[in-house]
Order: C-alpha cells, then sequence, then structure tokens
C-alpha cells in the first residue's frame, strides 16, 4: 500500500502543482546508483512484507501518506536514484498560507531546488547552443540565441543564488 | 469473522480511501489549475499506478548496472498503452514526456546496448512529443532538449537549434512561474 498511496500523493500534487513543477531537463541516468548488495527479489520482498504490514493496520491519515511520501522521496535521494527523485522533486506540494514555520521553511527549500534544477537545465541547454554557435561562427543566428541563452542562464543562475541565500 | 478476512476487508478498505484521495485531489488539483476535469480520473490513477511501480525498476536495474534490463522495461512501458489527454488530462502527456526522456537518454548513454539508429531514435522523440496540446513541464523540455542532442549528432545544426531553443523557453518559462512572473 505504501507505494500506492505514494503514486496517488503524487498524482494528487502533480495535478495541483503542474504548472509550477520544475525539475532537471537534462539530468543523465544515474550510471552506478548504490544499490547495497541485496538481490532484487529480496528488495522486492522486504518491500511486499512492508506493504502487507501497511495493509493489516489501521487506514492511514492523509498526513502519514503525506509522510510516507516525504519518507520515500528521502529513501530515493540517498539511494542517489535520478528518475524517480526528479519526479518527486517535480510533485513537491506549494506552500499554503498559514503553515507553520517548518513548512514554509521546507516549502522554500523545495522551492530553490526547482528553481536551481531548472537553472541547471537551462544553463546545459545554453552550452549546447553555445556549442554550435561556436561552429557557426558566420551565422549570426547562432550567435543570437548564444546571447540569450546565455543571459536566460545567468537569470536562473542569480534566482538560484538568490533563493539559496 | 476470521483474521486474515478481516485483513482483506482493511486492505481493500485503504485501497480504496487511497483512491478517493488521489482522485479527489486530482480534481481539486485540476480545478485549481483552470483545467477541464479529465473524462476517466480512474485512467489517470492507473497510468500513475504502472509507472511509479516501472520506474521503481528501472531505477533498481539502473542501480544494479543492467542497462539492457532498464531499457527493456522502458520500452515496455512506451508500447503503452498511453491515455489520450481528452481521457485523463495533460498530466498523463508529461507522464509519457517522463518515460520517453528516460529511454533516450537511456540509449543516449549506452549506445552499445541494442543499437538503434539516430533515426530511429528521433522517431522515438517524435512519438513521445505527440501532437497534443499539453501544459509546459520540465519533462517536455527534456524531450526537445534530447531532440536537439540527436539531431546535433546527426549535423543537422539548425534543427539542433531549433530544438534546444524550444527546450530553453519551457524551462524559462516554468522558471518564470516559480519567480512570480519576475523575470
Amino acid at each position: 500500500m505504501k507505494r500506492g498511496n505514494a503514486v496517488l500523493l503524487s498524482l494528487l500534487c502533480v495535478a495541483a502543482c503542474s504548472k509550477r513543477a520544475p525539475r532537471a531537463a537534462a539530468a543523465p541516468e544515474a550510471a552506478s546508483a548504490p544499490g547495497g548488495d541485496l538481490g532484487m527479489d529480496d528488495e522486492y520482498a522486504a518491500e511486499s512484507a512492508a506493504a502487507q504490514r501497511d495493509y493489516d493496520s489501521d487506514p492511514p491519515t492523509f498526513e502519514e501518506l503525506e509522510a510516507r511520501l516525504e519518507q520515500l522521496d528521502a529513501d530515493l535521494s540517498a539511494q542517489g536514484i535520478s528518475g524517480s527523485e526528479e519526479t518527486a522533486v517535480s510533485v513537491s506540494p506549494t506552500s499554503e498560507p498559514g503553515g507553520t514555520p517548518a513548512d514554509e521553511s521546507k516549502d522554500k527549500a523545495g522551492r530553490c531546488e526547482r528553481i536551481c534544477k531548472l537553472r541547471d537545465a537551462i544553463c546545459d541547454v545554453s552550452e549546447r547552443i553555445c556549442g554550435l554557435a561556436e561552429t557557426h561562427e558566420d551565422d549570426s543566428k547562432y550567435s543570437e540565441a548564444c546571447t540569450r541563452s546565455e543571459s536566460r542562464c545567468e537569470q536562473a543562475t542569480t534566482a538560484c543564488s538568490t533563493c539559496d541565500g | 469473522m476470521r483474521p486474515r478476512a478481516i485483513g482483506n476487508i482493511t486492505r481493500f478498505g485503504t485501497l480504496a480511501i487511497g483512491m478517493v484521495l488521489g482522485a479527489g485531489g486530482m480534481f481539486v488539483g485540476l480545478a485549481q489549475a483552470d483545467r477541464i476535469v479529465p473524462e476517466r480520473p480512474d485512467v489517470l490513477v492507473a497510468l500513475g499506478q504502472r509507472l511509479e511501480v516501472q520506474h521503481r525498476v528501472v531505477d533498481l536495474k539502473v542501480g544494479k548496472g543492467d542497462f539492457v534490463g532498464a531499457i527493456d522495461s522502458l520500452e515496455s512501458l512506451r508500447s503503452g498503452p498511453w491515455p489520450s489527454s481528452e481521457d485523463s488530462s495533460s498530466v498523463s502527456v508529461a507522464l509519457r514526456h517522463d518515460a520517453y526522456g528516460r529511454l533516450v537518454r537511456l540509449r543516449l548513454d549506452h549506445p552499445e546496448v541494442d543499437p538503434l539508429g539516430e533515426g530511429k531514435l528521433l522517431e522515438m522523440i517524435e512519438e513521445g512529443l505527440g501532437d497534443d496540446d499539453t501544459e509546459a513541464s520540465p519533462f517536455t523540455a527534456r524531450l526537445w532538449a534530447l531532440r536537439g542532442e540527436v539531431y546535433e549528432s546527426q549535423g543537422q545544426d539548425d534543427e539542433a537549434l531549433e530544438a534546444y531553443e524550444k527546450a530553453l523557453e519551457i524551462n524559462a518559462l516554468l522558471l518564470e512561474r516559480e519567480l512570480g512572473g519576475e523575470l
């Protein structure tokens, strides 16, 4: 049930926040994420056992489901997993007025993470555009695109730095 | 009633609550985003569950260095079925872009695995992008950037530039939204 709850909560957040849902756009797959020594079957078995325990207990509250989702995010981040981690970042809930200081701090951190991942994606693309411009020195189309993209990259870098404080 | 039967009832009760929460939250989210409520919210929930499982499997395979298996899993995901945006909202399109983006990234990073020509990769990207009218998403931006990468490797620089600029435009829009229109 743990995974199912996470999916449902993810969908909930995707729908609510997708207009504000950035993540790195060019992140490569983790080629050597630490997977431990467990076999895949063992990992599935452990997860299945945990799910069984969840099934047999009382239905969780919404707050408990949120806490589980955060724990899953933390687990995936700790494993250095890129794909789901990116998804998790992209579906982080946005702040609501009247939250606790701890909530606000967490929301700010999530927003900064999204901004900085967008910075990474923007600057990666800018680098590629400017790489093309170098091989097309006589073509203003490329050099102008490079200048524009560098400006975007600078803006994003400033936004990320300001956010990180 | 036997404990196992009680456990089963609790299990399905929990599942039902989860489904209701997810569907309810999704409707609220769509309403907040001024979108049309999907015809088949259940399809979106099912898609989300399928993707979550497959992405997790791919995470494990990539973690073990089994890129052949990871690509196979994503290819299986690619073969669908993928619901239409009318049935399950633009969220499903963004999720499709995510899955295709991950597959193309893996294929570009591991060309030794079941090599595909660049033409096939471009076809795959086109297939992933589709012709849906979608909201800006980082998943879509990544797929455009990958398209630029493939074009660039083919020496089609004009097409590559166009794709990179599209990716940049989407990411800049997302950043602007994140900053509340400050850019």
